[in-house]
């Protein structure tokens, strides 16, 4: 199971960790490619979701709000919340974006 | 108290909070096992216009142990939703609550609920409605009818309601957080130095104050190893552990265009209750919050808070010459094969009675262990194994059952005898107390058996 501190998650601020939250709200479908893309060039190292929940991930034509978290910008991890489902990237890429974006609006 | 408030971010969260958890032998119904999960504790019963509900955001589920290796065999997941009737209304409702359909509810709430089990989820109920809140005597004039309404058959012999009640549970917070003074023996406190306290009876805290329950009666045959009914006390699959969780979707953001929060991600686990007062006072202040957010099969890792309790540390210090024996045994830091027997892997055959055990097996897990094999009693006693009552707590709980008591005497030694024979329970144990005989309010004798809760009108000035 996963032990994140949900306060951490709904401030996107670690102490001490440079981090940068983005949400959005994007067609079903281009979460989807936007998702696969991110695969095709990048590991995707997991994806997880309680085992016995009922609630199951969606992708069935609705428009769905994606979060974007990042722990920790040196790691290069970037964790995509989506439905009741969470998609971990590895792209230092889009993190320095990202992290970097969020420093401009700071 | 049992879990209430009992860890600091939870203490922030309180409808995901986990209060209170029941697990017995259905009384009048004896091949059912009732299970109750009890959350947004310390209800002021008058806290309008916006009375107290279950989260629509939150995913509340009970779960059981069949297996003794600390895992979910079988879930109850329980989802909610509110809605308004009357949008334009301040109020909880605009004139009498009289049934369930009332056009004069405005704020409503509904739930679903499944089974999952053998890796396949079975829908249960949709759309059941919770009752409202018992706001007072015009507002919901008779409100046991109406509570009644509530209680739903699922088919196969189940049945579940979900809504407001009355706290069953009874503590006297007042004296146990101020430094342990249980006022029956406050005139033996050490007291700091300061000027000695007066013995007097104890106070119920949660007099008076709801709670919200999740109560489920099931068929014994739902819960257990296989399917199986039981063929007695001793059958190894006649025992089963059960606790309670909460979880939040990972994310939440406000959402301008739609004035609501969005939640997305997985369920995280906030809260979990098994055993009463473990994540209270067992576990300490700089762990609870991660006991909250593990699972009943990694509490090997809370092990050695079990085997050396710091309560148990402290009652020799706050009651000098009190607890002699027990002194002696803290000193020597051996494990306390009792608690942990008790509360991580349940009690072996022939320890309390030839015919007793509740044992799942050498994983130690924070589980409420049941035997349901064990019919429920003629005569229960609120000290349930304690006090000779094999059908009452730690056996599974009941909702009268003085979990405080048993488990201050425990704590105290009277349960070190069973495993170390050449101890000798101190004689203050037998009077260990918090002063409490019994909860203010009336249980009742069918499901869900806790009490009818009180109205915000009736509330009493303590």
């Amino acid at each position: 199971m996963e032990l994140y501190n949900r306060r951490q998650v709904l401030t996107g601020i670690s102490a001490g960790l440079a981090v940068a939250g983005v949400a959005a709200t994007m067609p079903a479908g281009s979460a989807s490619a936007a998702a696969a893309a991110l695969v095709k060039d990048n590991n995707v190292v997991k994806e997880s979701s309680l085992k016995d929940s009922p609630a199951a991930a969606s992708f069935d034509g609705t428009a769905e709000p994606v979060v974007a978290y990042i722990r920790d910008a040196s790691s290069g991890e970037i964790s995509l919340f989506v439905g009741s489902r969470e998609v971990t990237l590895h792209d230092s890429s889009i993190v320095a974006k990202l992290a970097s974006a969020a420093s401009k609006g700071a | 108290m049992s879990s209430h408030r009992e860890a600091p971010e939870i203490s922030k969260d309180p409808v995901a909070d986990s209060a209170d958890l029941y697990a017995f032998v259905s009384p009048d119904r004896p091949d059912h096992v009732t299970i109750i999960a009890n959350y947004v504790p310390l209800q002021g019963p008058d806290g309008g216009p916006n009375f107290y509900e279950f989260g629509d955001d939150v995913l509340y589920q009970i779960k059981v142990d069949n297996t003794g290796d600390g895992n979910a065999d079988v879930t109850f997941n329980f989802s909610f939703r509110s809605e308004l009737t009357i949008p334009s209304s301040f109020l909880y409702n605009d004139g009498p609550i009289e049934s369930l359909n009332s056009p004069s509810w405005n704020r409503r709430q509904f739930y679903s609920v499944s089974m999952t089990s053998g890796g396949k989820t079975t829908k249960l109920g949709t759309n059941l409605a919770c009752p409202p809140c018992n706001i007072g005597p015009l507002s919901t004039p008779d409100y046991p009818k109406l509570a009644s309404e509530a209680v739903y058959s699922l088919g196969s012999g189940r049945k579940v309601f979900a809504g407001q009640r009355a706290d069953g549970f009874y503590v006297d917070l007042g004296a146990i957080f101020d430094l342990g003074d249980l006022r029956p023996l406050a005139n033996l406190h050490a007291t700091f130095g300061l000027p000695k306290l007066a013995a007097a009876k104890g106070v119920n805290s949660t007099r008076y104050l709801n709670v919200h329950s999740i109560a489920i009666q099931v068929p014994i045959t739902d819960l257990t190893r296989g399917g199986a009914h039981p063929k007695g006390a001793l059958d190894p699959a006649a025992t089963i552990g059960v606790w309670t969780t909460a979880s939040r979707h990972k994310a939440r953001v406000w959402d301008n265009a739609s004035q609501a929060y969005s939640d997305s991600g997985p369920w995280a686990q906030i809260s979990r209750l098994g055993n009463p007062l473990i994540n209270e006072v067992v576990i300490p202040l700089g762990a609870k919050d991660r006991w909250n957010r593990s699972a009943p099969a990694e509490d090997s890792g809370f092990a050695a808070n079990y085997e050396n309790p710091e309560l148990s540390n402290l009652l020799p210090i706050l009651y000098p010459g009190a607890f002699p024996n027990l002194a002696a045994y803290n000193a020597t830091k051996a494990p306390r094969a009792d608690i942990v027997a008790i509360l991580l892997t349940g009690i072996p055959t022939g320890v309390v009675s030839p015919g007793f055990q509740n044992y799942t097996g050498k994983v130690q897990a924070d589980q409420l262990r049941l035997n349901v094999a064990i019919p429920p009693a003629s005569k229960p006693s609120p000290l349930g194994v304690v006090g000779g009552d094999v059908a009452g707590f730690p056996n599974g709980r009941r909702v009268f059952d003085d979990v405080v008591t048993i488990e201050l005497r425990a704590l105290a030694g009277a349960t070190l005898p069973l495993v170390d024979k050449s101890f000798k329970a101190d004689g203050a144990v037998s009077v260990v107390t918090d002063g409490l005989d019994g909860s203010d309010e009336a249980y009742l004798s069918v499901f869900p058996y806790l009490g009818v809760p009180t109205s915000g009108y009736e509330v009493r000035v303590a």
